[in-house]
C-alpha cells in the first residue's frame, strides 16, 4: 500500500462521521431484524440519528447542521445500510430533502422549518411518484391550487417513505392545473396536518421498516411560505439538488447490504467445516472464487460511488453559483442532457447490479442456512431486490443513459 | 493542413471578445468580477490577457498583463487553446482531459466553470 494517499483517502471529517454512523449502525443492526420481522418503523433508530447530529449532515454549518456534502452522505449512508436498511432508506429520504431545504430555505424557512426539522426526531420524506407517471418522476400530474391564503394541494404519492411518521414531506406538484407536467413547485407540509393520509400499511417483500406506503394529502392548505423557491422552478432544483444525493445515497445504501452480506459470507465461509472431509467451506475453489468475485464488484462499484458523489458535491458549487446569478433554472432546463446527470444515472444502475449480484453470491455461499427466515443474508436478499425498481427503475435510468449517448430527445423534453 | 478556425490566439480571443459581449446570460454572472485573464499557450510563445470589467471583456492584450490580486492564468497548447476559445472544445472537457491547467483562486475557478456552462453548454 503506498503512503502517498493524496487525492485517494479520505478526509478527517469524512472518517468522523463515519466513525460516528459506524457506532450507529451497531446500534441499529441489534434491532433490524425485529424491524424487519414485525415491520415495524426504526423509532429508535432515528432516535440515534437525531442524537448523534445525522440529521443535519449534509445542511451547511451556516444554516445550523453539520456541513457535510454528498461524499460524507455517503459514507454515512453505507454503514448505516449495514446495520439496518429500513433505517437507511428513510435517512437516504431525509437527506434528500434536507440538501433541498438547504438550497432553497429563505432566513424565514431557515428559521421557522430546517432548523426544527434537525431536532425534532423525526426524518423528512420526499413524496415523488405518483400512480400515474410511476417511477418516471419528472412526470407531475397533480397540481397545486391558488387560494388567496395560499395553497391547496390535492395529490396522491404512490410511495413515501417514513410515510405516518415523518415531520415533514416535501411534496412536488404543478403549480396549477394550467402549466405543463415539469413546471413543478415544491412544497414543505407539515406531517401532523390531519389532511395527511398515509393509505394502509406497508408490508414490503424487504426494507419492511421503511414505512413506503402510499400517502393521500387530501386537499392540505398550504401557506405560501411553505413553498420553497419560486412557484416553477421545482423541475430543476430537483435535479439539482435533490436527485445526485438521491441517487448517491440508494447506491451507498446497496453497498452497504452488500456489504453485509459478504462479510456474512465470508464469515461463514472460514467458520463451516465439513464432517465428512474435514476440509474449510474456504478451501474449495468455487467457494474462493464467488469470494474474489463479490470483492471485484464491491470495491468497483465503491469508487464509482466516491467519484460521483465529489463529482455532486462539485456540482453543487456550481449550482450554488448559478443560483446566485438567477440562472440555475434556465441552465437546467437547458441543458437537460448534461453528462453529469448520466453519471448520477449510471451509479445507481451499477450499484444496483453489483448489489443484486453480490448478495445472490454471498447466498449461493452461506447455502441452506442462507434460506432461513432471520439469516442476516436472508434479510439482504429481500431488501436488495428494492434497488432494481425504486424509482427511477434501473430500466428507466438505461433508457436515459442510452438516448443521451445516441443523441435522441429525453422524455421530459417532450 | 491547419484545420483550426483561426491563425493567431490573438485573433481568436478578439473573436470571443464579441461573443463574450454580445451574451446576455453570461453578464449576470460576472456582475462585481473585474478580472485579468491571461491566456498563455505552452507549446508556442503565445499569451495574450483578456481584461472583464463591468460585465464585458473590454479589451484583448498581448502579452501577460495579471492582477496581482486576483490572478488567473489559463495554460493550454495553443491549439486547445483556439479550440476551446472558438467554442469548438468545452474547457471543462478540456480540463477532464489534462489539455487545459487553470491557475486561480477555487472561488473564481467555480466562477470561471459556471462561465463555462452558460457559454459553452455541454
Amino acid at each position: 500500500m503506498p503512503l502517498n494517499l493524496q487525492g485517494i483517502a479520505l478526509d478527517p471529517v469524512h472518517a468522523q462521521w463515519r466513525r460516528v454512523a459506524k457506532d450507529v449502525a451497531t446500534k441499529l443492526a441489534l434491532d433490524a431484524d425485529r424491524v424487519d420481522r414485525e415491520g415495524e418503523y426504526p423509532t429508535l433508530g432515528v432516535n440515534l440519528l437525531t442524537s448523534s447530529g445525522l440529521t443535519g449532515l449534509t445542511v451547511p454549518k451556516e444554516k445550523g447542521g453539520a456541513g457535510g456534502n454528498i461524499k460524507t452522505a455517503a459514507l454515512v449512508i453505507e454503514e448505516l445500510a449495514q446495520g439496518c436498511a429500513s433505517c437507511a432508506t428513510c435517512y437516504t429520504m431525509h437527506l434528500s430533502s434536507m440538501t433541498l431545504m438547504a438550497a432553497l430555505a429563505s432566513e424565514d424557512q431557515i428559521e421557522r422549518l430546517l432548523l426544527p426539522m434537525m431536532r425534532c426526531g423525526r426524518l423528512n420524506s420526499v413524496a415523488m411518484s405518483e400512480p400515474g407517471s410511476g417511477n418516471r418522476l419528472w412526470h407531475t400530474d397533480s397540481y397545486a391550487e391558488r387560494l388567496p391564503s395560499g395553497y391547496q394541494i390535492d395529490s396522491f404519492k404512490s410511495f413515501a417513505s417514513s410515510s405516518g411518521n415523518a415531520g415533514h414531506y416535501i411534496v412536488p406538484v404543478r403549480a396549477s392545473n394550467s402549466v405543463g407536467p415539469t413546471d413543478i413547485s415544491l412544497f414543505v407540509i407539515d406531517g401532523t396536518d390531519p389532511q395527511v393520509k398515509p393509505v394502509g400499511r406497508w408490508d414490503g417483500m424487504g426494507l419492511r421498516g421503511s414505512a413506503s406506503t402510499p400517502v393521500h394529502f387530501d386537499k392540505v392548505l398550504v401557506p405560501e411560505g411553505n413553498r420553497l423557491g419560486s412557484e416553477t422552478c421545482g423541475f430543476s432544483m430537483l435535479f439539482a439538488y435533490t436527485l445526485p444525493i438521491y441517487q448517491v445515497g440508494l447506491s451507498a445504501m446497496y453497498l452497504g447490504i452488500a456489504q453485509a452480506a459478504y462479510d456474512t459470507a465470508v464469515a461463514h465461509v472460514k467458520k463451516r467445516i465439513h464432517s465428512d472431509t474435514g476440509l474449510s467451506l474456504s478451501k474449495l475453489e468455487t467457494v474462493q472464487r464467488y469470494i474474489g468475485e463479490m470483492r471485484v464488484r464491491i470495491d468497483q462499484s465503491r469508487h464509482l460511488i466516491y467519484r460521483v458523489a465529489q463529482m455532486a458535491d462539485n456540482a453543487v458549487v456550481l449550482f450554488n453559483e448559478l443560483a446566485e446569478a438567477d440562472l440555475l433554472d434556465e441552465i437546467i432546463r437547458a441543458n437537460p442532457d448534461d453528462p453529469f446527470f448520466i453519471e448520477v444515472a449510471q451509479v445507481k444502475v451499477s450499484a444496483s447490479e453489483m448489489a443484486n449480484d453480490v448478495v445472490a453470491k454471498s447466498f449461493q455461499v452461506c447455502g441452506g442456512s442462507a434460506y432461513k427466515r432471520g439469516h442476516r443474508v436472508e434479510r439482504c436478499v429481500r431488501d436488495v431486490r428494492a434497488s432494481s425498481v425504486m424509482a427511477p427503475s434501473d430500466d428507466t435510468l438505461k433508457l436515459i443513459i442510452g438516448r443521451q449517448i445516441l443523441g435522441i430527445e429525453q422524455p421530459w423534453e417532450g | 493542413m491547419n484545420s483550426l478556425p483561426f491563425q493567431s490566439l490573438y485573433d481568436c480571443l478578439a473573436e470571443f471578445q464579441q461573443r463574450f459581449n454580445a451574451h446576455t446570460r453570461v453578464k449576470k454572472l460576472v456582475v462585481n468580477w473585474d478580472r485579468s485573464i491571461v491566456v498563455e499557450a505552452t507549446d508556442s510563445a503565445s499569451v495574450a490577457t483578456m481584461m472583464i470589467k463591468e460585465l464585458h471583456v473590454t479589451e484583448v492584450l498581448s502579452g501577460a498583463h495579471p492582477d496581482t490580486s486576483n490572478p488567473i492564468h489559463l495554460q493550454a497548447g495553443e491549439s486547445a487553446l483556439i479550440r476551446i476559445f472558438s467554442g469548438d472544445y468545452n474547457p471543462a472537457h478540456a480540463l477532464i482531459e489534462g489539455d487545459l491547467a487553470v491557475f486561480s483562486s477555487e472561488k473564481d475557478k467555480v466562477k470561471l466553470e459556471a462561465i463555462t456552462m452558460v457559454i459553452w453548454g455541454l
